[in-house]
């Protein structure tokens, strides 16, 4: 997992030192490096890579944006609806889910 | 001239990189010979300005490769105006909630009104992506041909085989610089061309970020760090400009010249058509658009704005005259049903 964590502290280098002093500029939520961090940390670097790659890819000006999370089952083609992975986007954050489920 | 032995573009990590770009410099190098080809069928001279009009050509072509995309984001921020009322109903929900939890929540809702109405505010990074290779291939491809030209580089590059090579490399303008000079190679009025060039160049930089700046933002906008760094842009890369224009040949001057002059009649365009809410440049449109409806009004024989607006005054006030000013209480419609 140390590759996994040398990319997640290269990502968060970016954010704080890079980002931060940006503007707003993402058209998906999360942002793209938000997505490549939690991607990393469940999948590792090379499956959780490769989801911030296609992410990075997906940054097109005809695609539309909007909310595309980490997929909870890991797939490369989960943004199709024939996917068994699919997932519609949600208004709330995973975590929350979670701790209902717990309650 | 430019007599070196060897072509240092070709090795090394670079020569990897514009190995990759190799189709996109065949298109350029294609899309500039049938340029000229049919340039020379129209009876200009097969060496000289010809070449340099097929330059200029290939930057419109690729202007006119990218535009539909930047049409697209434009189109878009029009249709995140017509949204603005949904998008302050959610800011409404979430105001004076600080928390991280509520953040998220509403980011992702407003997230979700553009989604569903196919518009974002955000850009994207392609268009700029794809304008950095093709302007490394196209520099590639400037620098290589003087070498294709004397046979140090011996393979063709697209459509240039040695002989288009020399011809392109013998190409003056003005009777002046060879498209194939730089600053430092070039002779005395060379240097100045060039140097004239490189002005312009920096100069038309300058300009579309000071003209979107000073006409394009809304100055409550225009506070604190966003502020200062667009100010530092303003000046920060006309500068660079000198630096690298400077080390350019002629050839990649005048694609860069035509295509900062491009940029910024795109800027102009898009300042007056699609302007930024509550800019200047917005104001000017809504009194333009103002009058525009006038003039057709009367085109047709129809009250002007202001005459509508006075006749509805007009007909409220009669109206107060004939049934006083006390507002009449709204009655459910089903009232005299229900007894």
């Amino acid at each position: 997992m140390s590759i996994a964590n040398a990319m997640i502290r290269a990502i968060r280098w970016y954010q704080r030192n890079i980002s931060a002093n940006r503007p707003a500029c993402c058209k998906y939520y999360p942002t793209c490096s938000r997505y490549a961090i939690e991607a990393l940390q469940r999948y590792g670097a090379c499956k959780g890579g490769l989801l911030a790659v296609l992410r990075l890819l997906r940054c097109r000006p005809w695609s539309r944006g909007g909310i595309d999370d980490v997929p909870q089952r890991y797939s490369v083609f989960y943004r199709f609806s024939w996917s068994k992975a699919h997932e519609e986007p949600r208004l709330t954050p995973l975590a929350w889910h979670d701790s209902h489920h717990a309650e | 001239m430019n007599n070196s032995s060897q072509f240092l573009l070709d090795s090394g990590f670079w020569g990897f990189f514009y190995k990759i770009l190799t189709p996109v410099e065949w298109l350029q190098t294609w899309i500039m010979k049938l340029m000229h080809d049919f340039l020379v069928m129209l009876g200009m001279n097969p060496v000289g300005v010809s070449w340099v009009v097929s330059i200029i050509f290939l930057v419109l072509f690729v202007q006119a490769c990218i535009f539909p995309l930047f049409y697209k984001q434009m189109k878009s921020m029009r249709k995140l105006q017509a949204l603005q009322p949904k998008m302050q109903r959610i800011q409404n929900k979430y105001k004076g909630k600080k928390d991280q939890a509520s953040k998220e929540a509403m980011q992702r809702e407003m997230m979700k009104l553009y989604q569903d109405n196919d518009a974002n505010p955000a850009g994207s990074c392609l268009p700029l992506l794809i304008q950095s290779p093709v302007f490394m291939a196209m520099f590639y491809t400037l620098s290589a041909i003087p070498y294709i030209a004397s046979g140090v580089r011996e393979e063709p590059l697209g459509a240039f085989d040695q002989a288009t090579a020399q011809q392109f490399t013998q190409t003056d303008v003005f009777g002046i610089v060879s498209v194939t000079d730089n600053f430092t190679s070039a002779d005395m009025g060379g240097k100045v061309v060039i140097g004239v060039f490189v002005a312009l160049m920096c100069f038309c930089l300058w300009f579309t970020t000071y003209f979107s700046m000073k006409r394009n933002t809304n100055p409550e906008a225009m506070v604190g760090q966003a502020a200062t760094m667009q100010k530092s842009m303003l000046w920060l890369f006309p500068i660079m400009y000198i630096f690298s224009g400077i080390a350019m040949p002629f050839a990649v001057l005048v694609y860069w010249l035509t295509n900062n002059v491009c940029n910024l009649a795109r800027t102009i365009w898009q300042v007056s058509a699609f302007p930024t809410p509550g800019s200047p440049a917005a104001k000017d449109k809504e009194v333009r658009d103002h009058k525009r409806e006038n003039e057709r009004r009367a085109k047709a024989g129809l009250p002007s704005l202001e005459e509508e607006e006075l006749q509805k005054a007009k007909e409220a006030a009669e109206h107060r005259d004939a049934h006083g000013y006390q507002r009449v209480q709204p009655q459910r419609k089903n009232r005299n049903k229900k007894k």
